[in-house]
C-alpha cells in the first residue's frame, strides 16, 4: 500500500509541476506574442473586423514566425476559431505519427501564448488551447473572450 | 541592394506569372554571397528556394494588386522580424529565469547550462551546414567560430583580437549583439550576465569536437562598456571520447 501511494504522489506531483512548466511557457509566448504583433502590424491598415485579425495570424503572423500559412481556418462565427497546422514546425522534428504524443503539450504551450499575446494587443481577449492526435499535425483552438 | 529589390513592384522583365524557375540572378546582391533567386508564382504564399544571406524568399500576393507578385526579402523586413521573434524570445526566457530563481549568479549558471545543452547538438548541425573541415590549431577555430558559426547562427561577425602569447586565449568582439535588441538591465540585476547563453553554446559545441574550452563575458554593452567581448581560453584537448553529456 505505502508502495503504491507513493508511486501515485509522485505521478501527482509531476503532473503538477508539468502543469506549471506549462503555464510558465505559455506565458512567455503571452509576453513575445505582445511585443511580435506591435512590430508587424506597425505599418498595417486598420484590421475590419475580428475574422480579418485572425486571417492576418494565419497568413502573415505564421509566415513570419514558421515561414508557412496556417493550413485551415474554421469557425462557428461565435467566438471560436480553430487553426490547423498540418506540418507544424516545432514538431516536425519530433515525431511523425504518435510517438511522443505526451509530450507534445509542453512544445505548443509556448505558441498558444504566442497566439493569446498577439491577439491581446490587437484587443482580443482569449483563451487558445492545442491538441495533437498525429504528428506533425496540430489544432490551435482561440475562443474569444466576450469582455 | 536587398532593400531597393524589395521594392519592385512588377517582376523583372522576361518573368511570367505562373514561372517557377527563378530568373532573377545575383547581380543585385553583390553584397552577399549565393545567388539570388525570384520565383513568381500562381497564386498563395509559398516559398522560393534559399536566396541571399542563406534565408529563404517568400512570395507574397498583395491583397490590394491581384495578379502582381512582390518578393518579399528576408534580408530587408523578415530577417528582422525572425530575429526579432529570437530577441525576444530570449527575453521572455532570462526574465522567468530571473523570476524562478532568486540569485543572479543561479541565473547566470543555469542560462550557461541550457547553452551547454544547445551547443553540443548545435555543433552538429553547424557542421553538416557549414562543411568546414577539421580545424589544426586553435587560430583556425577562431577564424572558424568568428567568420562562420556566428554568421550563421546570428548573422553577425565579430573580431578576433588579443590573442594571448601562447596562443590560447583570445577575444570575440561583437559590435553588436541581436540577444540585447531592446534590453535594459535594471539596477538590482548588475551581476546578471544577459547573455550567458552564448558561452554555454561555445563551451558544448568545441567540447564536441574534442576542445575543453572557457568562454566569459569580459566586457557587455548591457553595463556600459562600449563593445561586448568574450574571452575564450583553451583548456585541453580532451582525449577520450566522452559521451554527449547533458548536465
Amino acid at each position: 500500500m505505502p508502495r503504491v501511494s507513493s508511486r501515485s504522489v509522485d505521478k501527482l506531483v509531476h503532473l503538477q509541476e508539468n502543469g506549471r512548466c506549462i503555464t510558465k511557457l505559455e506565458n512567455m509566448g503571452f509576453r513575445v506574442g505582445q511585443g511580435l504583433i506591435e512590430r508587424f502590424t506597425k505599418d498595417t491598415a486598420r484590421f475590419k473586423d475580428e475574422l480579418d485579425i485572425m486571417k492576418f495570424i494565419c497568413k502573415d503572423f505564421w509566415t513570419t514566425v514558421f515561414k508557412k500559412q496556417i493550413d485551415n481556418l474554421r469557425t462557428n462565427h461565435q467566438g471560436i476559431y480553430v487553426l490547423q497546422d498540418n506540418k507544424f514546425r516545432l514538431l516536425t522534428q519530433m515525431s511523425a505519427g504518435k510517438q511522443y504524443l505526451e509530450h507534445a503539450s509542453k512544445y505548443l504551450a509556448f505558441t498558444c501564448g504566442l497566439i493569446r499575446g498577439g491577439l491581446s494587443n490587437l484587443g482580443i481577449k482569449s483563451i487558445v488551447t492545442a491538441e495533437v492526435s498525429s504528428m506533425p499535425a496540430c489544432k490551435f483552438q482561440v475562443m474569444i473572450q466576450k469582455l | 541592394m536587398i532593400q531597393d529589390y524589395c521594392k519592385l513592384r512588377t517582376p523583372p522583365s522576361g518573368h511570367k506569372p505562373g514561372d517557377k524557375e527563378p530568373c532573377y540572378k545575383s547581380s543585385l546582391c553583390a553584397e552577399h554571397s549565393g545567388s539570388c533567386s525570384w520565383a513568381a508564382l500562381r497564386g498563395g504564399v509559398t516559398s522560393g528556394t534559399v536566396g541571399c544571406c542563406g534565408s529563404a524568399f517568400i512570395a507574397r500576393e498583395l491583397p490590394s494588386s491581384a495578379g502582381l507578385r512582390v518578393p518579399w526579402c528576408p534580408a530587408a523586413s523578415c530577417a528582422g522580424a525572425s530575429s526579432e521573434l529570437f530577441t525576444l524570445t530570449y527575453g521572455a526566457l532570462v526574465t522567468q529565469l530571473c523570476k524562478d530563481y532568486e540569485n543572479d549568479e543561479d541565473v547566470n549558471k543555469q542560462l550557461d547550462k541550457m547553452g551547454y545543452n544547445i551547443g553540443v547538438r548545435l555543433i552538429e548541425d553547424f557542421l553538416a551546414r557549414s562543411n568546414v573541415g577539421r580545424c589544426h590549431d586553435f587560430r583556425e577555430t577562431a577564424d572558424v567560430i568568428a567568420k562562420v558559426a556566428f554568421k550563421m547562427y546570428l548573422g553577425i561577425t565579430p573580431s578576433i583580437t588579443n590573442w594571448s602569447p601562447a596562443g590560447d586565449e583570445f577575444s570575440l568582439i561583437l559590435e553588436n549583439n541581436p540577444l540585447v535588441d531592446f534590453v535594459e538591465l535594471p539596477d538590482n540585476h548588475s551581476s546578471l550576465i544577459y547573455s550567458n547563453l552564448l558561452c554555454g553554446v561555445l563551451r558544448g559545441a568545441l567540447e564536441m569536437v574534442q576542445m575543453a574550452v572557457e568562454a566569459k563575458f569580459v566586457q557587455d554593452t548591457l553595463k556600459g562598456d562600449g563593445v561586448t567581448e568574450i574571452r575564450m581560453r583553451f583548456i585541453r584537448r580532451i582525449e577520450d571520447n566522452l559521451p554527449a553529456g547533458e548536465e
